[in-house]
């Protein structure tokens, strides 16, 4: 009953109007950038386009990307966290999981990243930020 | 009055868990380790209507599972030593992550008060809390606090007494994890029912939730004690948990966290909080964060604040160190006049005080620079210098928490080793801890600055200043390296993350500023004083003993007869002559004392680093304190005792005297730097690390790399310039 208030399913409500089991398979695999066509696309059809790109005239990426590669400062939403399982586990106790919200609030000077998530602000090395594939909101 | 009854102080990092007991406990705290480990055991006491109440201090925790040393302290603190209470302190302004921390002490069934701290803080954000309303919804007191005033505090004590009072065991809370998770914790409740030795101590659900979790201590606990049983449980764990990785793409251990998440949003939604505003906002302390910890802008600041504190700690310490130094000089001079010459005497002068005055020397920067940690700490402006940082310390295996280490080990040149190893207490993991704590040795101390200056000054007067700053570079530089070949080496493991919640900034209370200076303080005063005592008597005594001949002294006393007799009338030519028989008399002592003839047997391997019997004497008082190198030079090349800071007349002597040159004072520079800490950093080495092997280690290996580079340095520079 709660997995219906919050998380990922959430998600898939808003985003897929055709039903949860299309975007299964998008999930079922850690994603990265070079991932294979098939699923790319599912996610591409879910994304929204980055409303300051979009004011800028700038392109958005296209599908779903890891943290610090994200076109802009701003609202995010996570569509998968990759990496080890303790990794996993610790950005889920931190309530970052596939279907949150975060706002990105900066880069540091390398790849790491600063967000804000349920109302905490959290710092997150460059691995553990690659990990979380968002897509903006 | 003995205390009646335990309450555990429990929550989230930067949840005010801290504030709350230094207000409680005031001054009537002790701040000790936990059996084993590193994390600091703080404990103090208070009395509310005459019932004596014992505080415990827990780490700052997110979760019950066993992901950090500090979660697995907690967890075991609370199922081990059944504190009667625990207050959950939870943070107002951030509810939703703090009651996820409550919702698995609910799950846990520990007899629960939650403390709604700050709750100043989330009015301001626009955010009422019905307090009544959540202590329903969740079935435990909520009182709300303010811990930085102390509001509340009284009421919070009261609940903790009536729940503390009331017999009736809290019964676990149990959360429905959803169809799939929910089917396998009814599985795995027969096998659960059987391990009898862990339900007695554990919930028989939170145990399943536990397993499902993957948690290793209790995943460990169970096939420890029950093989076949533990090893049914675990195969129904992996088997649900490989379902939601091929249905979901996820562990369990995120399903849970989002029921868990999902459990608090509809307490919160319904009716516990009001928002003024619909959308979390950017508040001031994100705002500064863009400014702060901006790419450009950032590590400017950065060096901007560091440069302040280094300022700070290095100007106005100064004086009461001149205080200090006075008092000790004071106490000197009357235990010259009191005592009787002798041994004994010599003992307590050179001994005792100025061992002692040696290291409470060092106690004011100690303060002032844990004063402008603290400020620093309390304001959250340290963990930005962290994230900042951490990028560049990640490449040397080490984790952006260890630049404090750094800096104030003498990052910016100046600084004091111990203080810095103890800084690295703040440091979580513990292998990217230790590669930091034998690390940080390798900066330019305080004690090192007046002989390299000393050494610079004599030998590079003309670029004295680049000199200096290659320096601190080279220790940079070395220390990072060394860092790098210790974590692919000795320390090998991989990288903790860096994932940490920065806390937003806030001004610190003097209070809490206070406190924590003090507490560190101390704890440098009484782990140093203790040992340095033994140890500066020992150094003496290997100066001192054996003494000369009795035919030997009788000569000098016959040359001084002579002097006396032989230039009554010429009292220039005699007190000059005296001088000479004096200093000719302290040089052969030296040679014949332990400390001598150790500095002459080590002359054999010294000489490949060009290292005279002289100077490998001050080198082995160095390891004392590394102010002692100066003065014990000094000594060695017949001057008597130097004051490091009028070194001008060894300067000279140094630069005239034949055993010396720009490339042996380069190799007697490089040993000094990165050779073995001094015995006070040494200690702390060891109490930091729970262990005197890396002590030991550190001893062996600074020598061993100095010794192997300033061999370096001589041989090729002889090869090059002296040949």
């Amino acid at each position: 009953m709660f997995f219906n208030q919050h998380g990922f399913t959430e998600f898939f409500r808003e985003n897929d109007p055709k039903g949860l089991s299309v975007f299964l398979p998008v999930f079922g695999t850690p994603m990265s950038k070079d991932q294979p066509e098939a699923s790319s696309r599912l996610l591409s059809d879910i994304q929204r386009l980055c409303k300051r790109c979009d004011r800028r005239g700038k392109q958005a990426q296209p599908t779903a990307t890891p943290l610090p590669e994200s076109c802009c400062n701003g609202r995010m939403r996570v569509c998968a966290v990759t990496g080890d399982r303790q990794t996993c586990a610790h950005m889920a106790t931190l309530g970052v999981l596939p279907g949150s919200e975060l706002e990105l609030l900066c880069k540091g000077s390398g790849e790491q990243c600063m967000i804000k998530v349920n109302g905490g602000t959290i710092s997150l090395d460059a691995p553990t930020a690659a990990s979380i594939l968002v897509a903006p909101v | 009055m003995e205390p009646v009854l335990t309450i555990a102080l429990a929550g989230n990092p930067n949840a005010g868990k801290t504030t709350l007991f230094n207000h409680l406990t005031g001054a009537r705290q002790h701040v000790g380790n936990y059996p084993g480990i590193t994390v600091e055991q703080k404990e103090g006491c208070c009395l509310h209507q005459g019932k004596g109440v014992r505080v415990v201090d827990l780490p700052g925790t997110y979760s019950l599972t066993a992901y950090s040393v500090e979660e697995l302290v907690a967890r075991d603190f609370l199922i081990n030593q059944r504190p009667d209470v625990v207050v959950d302190v939870v943070d107002a302004s951030n509810l939703e992550r703090n009651l996820y921390l409550s919702c698995q002490f609910l799950e846990l069934g520990v007899p629960l008060v939650i403390a709604l701290n700050m709750i100043d803080v989330a009015e301001k954000r626009g955010v009422t809390i019905d307090a009544s309303a959540l202590s329903v919804r969740l079935g435990v007191p909520v009182v709300p606090i303010i811990a930085r005033s102390g509001k509340g505090v009284d009421q919070l004590l009261d609940a903790v007494l009536t729940v503390a009072t009331t017999n009736l065991q809290p019964q676990p809370v149990f959360l429905s994890y959803g169809a799939d998770l929910n089917q396998a914790l009814d599985d795995m409740m027969p096998d659960l029912a059987a391990c009898v030795e862990l339900t007695a101590v554990y919930p028989q659900r939170w145990l399943g939730v536990k397993l499902l979790e993957n948690d290793e201590q209790i995943v460990g606990k169970t096939l420890e004690t029950y093989p076949e049983v533990g090893r049914r449980l675990i195969a129904r764990g992996e088997t649900i948990g490989q379902h939601l990785q091929q249905t979901l793409g996820v562990y369990p251990e995120a399903v849970i966290a989002d029921h868990r998440y999902g459990y608090i949003k509809s307490i919160t939604h319904q009716g516990v909080v009001t928002r003024k505003f619909v959308a979390d906002r950017l508040y001031t302390s994100d705002k500064i964060d863009k400014v702060v910890t901006h790419r450009l802008l950032g590590p400017l600041i950065m060096a901007g604040v560091l440069f302040c504190l280094y300022t700070f700690t290095f100007s106005y310490s100064s004086v009461p160190v001149e205080w200090l130094a006075r008092l000790f000089a004071l106490i000197s001079k009357g235990v010259d006049l009191l005592l009787p010459d002798g041994p004994f005497k010599s003992m307590v002068i050179s001994g005792v005080v100025d061992g002692v005055g040696g290291v409470f020397g060092f106690v004011p920067i100690i303060m002032f620079m844990f004063f402008g940690i603290a400020v620093l700490e309390d304001s959250g402006y340290l963990a930005r210098v962290a994230f900042m940082m951490d990028r560049i310390f990640h490449f040397f295996g080490l984790h952006g928490s260890s630049v404090m280490p750094f800096i104030i080990s003498g990052g910016i040149a100046g600084g004091c080793a111990v203080p810095g190893v103890m800084a690295s207490r703040t440091l979580r993991s513990p292998k990217e801890r230790m590669a930091t704590l034998l690390t940080v040795p390798f900066m330019n101390c305080g004690a090192k600055l007046p002989i390299l200056t000393l050494l610079i000054g004599a030998f590079f007067s003309a670029h004295q200043a680049r000199y200096m700053f290659l320096s601190t570079l080279a220790a940079w530089f070395i220390a990072l390296c060394i860092a790098k070949i210790l974590r692919l080496t000795v320390l090998r493991g991989a990288s903790t993350p860096f994932v940490m919640e920065l806390p937003p900034y806030r001004f610190p209370t003097l209070k809490g500023l206070v406190i924590h200076t003090w507490e560190r303080t101390w704890q440098y005063m009484k782990k140093a004083g203790t040992v340095i005592l033994g140890i500066s008597i020992l150094v003496w005594a290997m100066m001192t003993y054996p003494q000369l001949p009795e035919t030997r002294a009788s000569h000098y006393e016959s040359l001084r007869q002579e002097a006396l007799r032989t230039m009554a009338e010429d009292e220039a030519g005699q007190t000059a002559a005296l001088a000479r028989i004096k200093t000719e008399e302290a040089q052969e002592r030296l040679r014949h004392s332990l400390g001598g003839r150790i500095g002459i047997a080590m002359e054999k391997v010294s000489q490949y680093a060009g290292i005279d019997w002289r100077t490998n004497i001050a080198l082995i008082g160095g390891f004392a304190a590394k102010e002692v190198i100066v003065s014990t030079l000094g000594t060695a090349y017949s001057l008597g005792q130097v004051d490091p800071k009028e070194a001008t007349s060894l300067k000279e002597r140094l630069s005239k005297d034949p055993d010396w040159n720009p490339v042996v004072a380069l190799a007697v520079l490089a040993f000094i730097m990165f050779y073995s800490p001094c015995f006070v950093t040494v200690i702390c080495i060891a109490k930091e690390s729970g262990s005197w092997k890396w002590a030991a280690f550190s001893i062996l290996f600074n020598t061993l790399f100095a010794f192997t580079l300033a061999v370096a340095i001589y041989q090729i520079g002889a090869l090059l310039y002296l040949r």
